[in-house]
């Protein structure tokens, strides 16, 4: 749809300006979506379009904040006033300096396919039915009992007192299915979902044959004895592991707020030698990457973990006038929240070994498949825990029968440090954050 | 607004729709967050928006929008027609359950606007909680005050008009705590479907004060060792096991497809004949849900009797296909999603024991604790659920013993729920203004809660 949120983003700077605002900045979003989901028994398909807009205000050091979803001028004046309100009550922060003064935008690739504007929900029925088709083609015994699609376009506006402004669009598209193999009294289930920024990139076939191959195994899945064992995590599991453990505690929000495991440790060896982590807000068509961040700043390719070694954490632009430094381009938010530090495609650098060469040289191991419940670690203490949905036991190299209905239980600050964790060469994501396949020798798997 | 509505509902019938349903929604949200005594934020937040569901031939399609121009909002109608008439040969065909066309208007209660006190009384209110939590070793103390009011309308070609007018209030603290160069975050939030008042009669110097204590406790204790263990699940803490490891199973859209383990038990035992389950959509503690997204009321249901299942949790379409009424949990994350199973406040009915009788009879154990829970995740199909529990206690011979942290619990569904060997006798039932569960990729409030009850068998991890 047509609507210049640019314009009514400076539009309200303008009208902070004059209600005596000492800086304005203006942050709205225009996302057009188009979602199917479909069970086994119903399918329904949904077009929405969602606008918003936040309004950040400083009078001097005294800071407020208002966000509305409603996008008219007269909506924006309001905003304006209520965010002024906020400010006038609110306590100055002593370490606020000003909004960026200075925008900039970094060269990108990948972030927009020119077909999912242009795609009509016919096509995306047809990409629907094929998943539903599909399994039973595959394997009778298979069939889906749920999935979605989805193809979006986002529009991000930014301007603020300092007469910048910028504007970018991006796309995403999605698929996910849950496939179900019954045979025999005996049941097995599988999901698998890709996230790509092009409707092209998704591979639909992969999905469901990849989702019955493995539900179909699942149908003998066996329990296995507890103890200590070799673990192979799959590289979209490891990604979300990622994520959940250096995600929110390798940003300077967390250093300078004293709720992070690695404060004090810049220049440390935290991890193995062979192990790097960097987050890259630039990687070509990467789910976090934009030519600049929520706050109008270039987004960039920043080191972490180096060698091992802790140089870096995630800036956005307050964090980084704490430490008198340039931000590294990762203020994250949405419309109604302002910007803090967030990393865009946090990514575990991938090791030379195949992921064959990580199963064939495991004597006894887990090579795991599926999770959930991995977000309810700890980031803080670095316990790593986990319910294992989906696994393997690996024995003499070879995948001897599937697994299931246990937990694995580890300490990742150890998993990273333990130079016997080694690392594919078969990167993949989980959302935003990227990953090989990982092999670690310690973890403790809870059996029946 | 009713004429709008009308009007859309009006353009979807002539544009060949059998049944259309508009919701309208406006949500507007305030949040204060303290940090290490430093206000860092004060926002404020609306959120404004029309969906709109049509059935077409049996198919179903969807719209949704921000843009509230009836130009714009009359395109989109078409756009879910279309959306229905491409859909329409996939799938089994979409009947909804008849429900009485409801017209009412409701609110939840409350006695003290947040009005009522000044956005720097308000601001003063978190800070001083905050400053209650400062104790040597805690590195970072973060605190929030939030409140909504959230209005919703629903109506129908089937002349249905549903008002929902629900306000929220609550406080989130959590302390980060260090001991021997180990780190343990520690958090938990009090909310209540309220005015203010809630906020004014409750001592949140000596709830945050609380939490730093045990954030340093936990931050000094040692993980349990992985196992097998009997555990005393505490009252704050089953609400969660219950909602995961049963709740969602019932939800009957996972029964139609096959996918829940409880497809097909009807009337079988499913706990332990000491376990009888509610799901009632008004409840003290709990979230207010008199009526859900499909304009249906929501009345109080028992789902297991003495171990029994006696029925699921349905939308119109759920009970069309199970031949059953609704049941009224037919909800939705907000006007732009479609309404799907979910629970409402779905809890366990009193037993008859002290908590002291529960720990008494275990001999080497865990109590649980819900206080520092983060929540849990369920797989319905495979029957395995998972949670962390804040930091909980030994139990050895009878008694409580030292302090563990990072526990992590999985079990199965049904293994669980017939291994509960005792029930507790003191209900609590919570909900939550800061979060909520997700199913779908749409997140919703729910209540949950129950009394300590005591498992035979538990799963707990807690390496590292």
């Amino acid at each position: 749809m047509s609507l210049d949120v640019l314009a009514l983003c400076e539009y309200g700077v303008t009208v902070g300006e004059e209600r005596g605002a000492s800086e304005v900045e203006a942050y709205g979003v225009l996302d057009e979506a188009r979602r199917m989901e479909f069970t086994s028994t119903s399918t329904s398909a949904t077009a929405a379009v969602a606008t918003g807009l936040g309004i950040r205000v400083a009078l001097g050091k005294r800071l407020g904040f208002y966000a509305t979803s409603h996008l008219t001028k007269a909506e924006v004046r309001t905003a304006v006033e209520r965010a002024l309100a906020i400010a006038k009550v609110a306590q100055p922060d002593p370490a606020w300096e000003s909004f960026p003064t200075t925008y900039g935008k970094a060269s990108v690739e990948g972030v927009f396919d020119t077909t999912i504007p242009r795609l009509a929900v016919e096509t995306m029925a047809e990409k629907a039915r094929e998943l539903i088709e599909g399994p039973p083609s595959f394997d009778r015994r298979t069939r889906i009992t749920r999935g979605a699609i989805t193809a979006g376009v986002g529009r991000v506006a930014i301007s603020n007192s300092y007469g910048c402004a910028l504007e970018r669009q991006s796309t995403t598209a999605s698929a996910s299915v849950t496939v179900k193999a019954e045979a025999g009294g005996r049941t097995g289930e599988s999901s698998e979902a890709e996230q790509r920024r092009g409707w092209t990139a998704i591979d639909f076939a992969a999905l469901y044959h990849t989702a019955s191959a493995r539900a179909i195994r699942m149908m003998d899945a066996k329990p296995i004895e507890s103890g200590e064992t070799t673990i192979v995590w799959r590289n979209e599991v490891f990604a979300s592991i990622v994520g959940i453990m250096l995600g929110g505690t390798l940003t300077a929000d967390a250093i300078q707020k004293q709720r992070s495991p690695w404060i004090g440790k810049r220049g440390e060896q935290i991890a193995a030698e062979h192990l790097s982590v960097r987050d890259d807000g630039v990687k070509t068509a990467g789910l976090g990457t934009s030519a600049f961040d929520d706050e109008g700043w270039p987004q960039q390719d920043t080191p972490l973990i180096h060698h091992g070694v802790l140089v870096n954490y995630l800036y956005d632009h307050y964090t980084a006038r704490q430490e008198d430094r340039a931000s590294t381009g990762n203020a994250g938010r949405s419309y109604r929240s302002i910007p803090t530090p967030s990393a865009t495609n946090l990514t575990l650098n991938p090791g030379d070994a195949t992921l064959e060469e990580l199963l064939g040289d495991t004597k006894r191991g887990l090579y795991i498949h599926e999770v959930i419940g991995d977000w309810l670690s700890n980031p803080i203490s670095g316990t790593l825990n986990a319910t294992v949905t989906n696994a393997d036991l690996i024995e003499a190299g070879q995948l001897s029968h599937a697994v299931k209905g246990v937990m694995v239980s580890a300490d990742f600050f150890a998993i990273i440090k333990d130079e016997a964790t080694l690392l594919a060469d078969d990167v993949e994501n989980a959302g935003s954050t990227y990953a090989p396949s990982v092999k670690t020798p310690k973890a403790m798997v809870i059996g029946r | 607004m009713r004429e709008l509505t009308e009007s859309l509902v009006d353009k979807a019938v002539q544009l060949g729709a059998s049944y259309a349903e508009v919701r309208v929604q406006e949500v507007e949200s305030s949040s204060i967050t303290v940090e290490n005594e430093e206000l860092r934020t004060f926002g404020r937040s609306g959120l404004a928006g029309v969906g709109v569901r049509v059935m077409v031939d049996q198919a179903v399609g969807l719209t949704a929008s921000t843009v509230l121009n009836p130009t714009h909002l009359g395109t989109q109608v078409e756009m879910a027609v279309k959306a229905a008439k491409a859909v329409r040969t996939m799938g089994e065909p979409v009947t909804f359950a008849a429900a009485k066309p409801m017209q009412r208007a409701v609110r939840s209660p409350a006695i003290k606007s947040p009005e009522c006190l000044s956005d720097a009384e308000k601001i003063a209110l978190v800070m001083d909680a905050n400053k209650a939590a400062k104790l040597p070793g805690v590195k970072n103390r973060m605190t929030t005050l939030g409140w909504f009011l959230d209005r919703r309308l629903f109506t129908s070609s089937e002349g249905a008009a549903v008002s929902i007018e629900t306000g929220m209030t609550g406080l989130a603290h959590t302390s980060v705590a260090s001991s021997r160069g180990r780190m343990e975050s520690v958090g938990d939030s009090r909310s209540q479907c309220s005015g203010f008042e809630f906020i004014l009669d409750t001592d949140w110097g000596r709830f945050t004060e609380e939490i730093s204590q045990r954030s340093l406790q936990a931050a000094a204790a040692r993980a349990p060792t992985p196992g097998a263990y009997e555990v005393v699940a505490d009252a704050d803490l089953i609400g969660i096991i219950l909602h995961e490891a049963f709740g969602h199973a019932a939800e009957a859209d996972l029964v139609t497809t096959q996918e829940s383990v409880l497809a097909g038990r009807r009337g079988e035992p499913v706990a332990s004949p000491l376990v009888s389950i509610v799901d009632a959509g008004v409840v003290a503690g709990g979230y207010y849900l008199p009526f859900d997204d499909e304009g249906v009321a929501k009345r109080r249901q028992v789902i297991v009797e003495d171990g029994v299942l006696q029925r699921f949790l349905h939308t119109r379409e759920t009970a069309h296909k199970m031949g059953v009424p609704p049941s009224g949990n037919a909800r939705a994350q907000d006007f732009g999603r479609k309404p799907i199973v979910r629970q409402t406040n779905l809890f366990m009915e009193r037993g008859d024991q002290s908590l002291d009788e529960l720990v008494e009879a275990v001999d080497d154990g865990l109590y649980v604790c819900g206080k520092g829970a983060v929540g849990g995740e369920v797989d319905v199909a495979l029957g395995s659920f998972t949670f962390r529990a804040g930091p909980s206690y030994t139990i050895k011979k009878g008694e409580l013993g030292e302090m563990v942290r990072g526990v992590s619990i999985s079990g199965r569904i049904l293994d669980t729920l017939h291994r509960v060997a005792a029930v507790g006798k003191d209900v609590a039932i919570r909900t939550s203004v800061f979060g909520g569960c997700g199913k779908n990729g749409q997140r919703v409030r729910v209540g949950y809660g129950g009394p300590p009850v005591r498992i035979e068998s538990l799963l707990v991890g807690g390496g590292g």
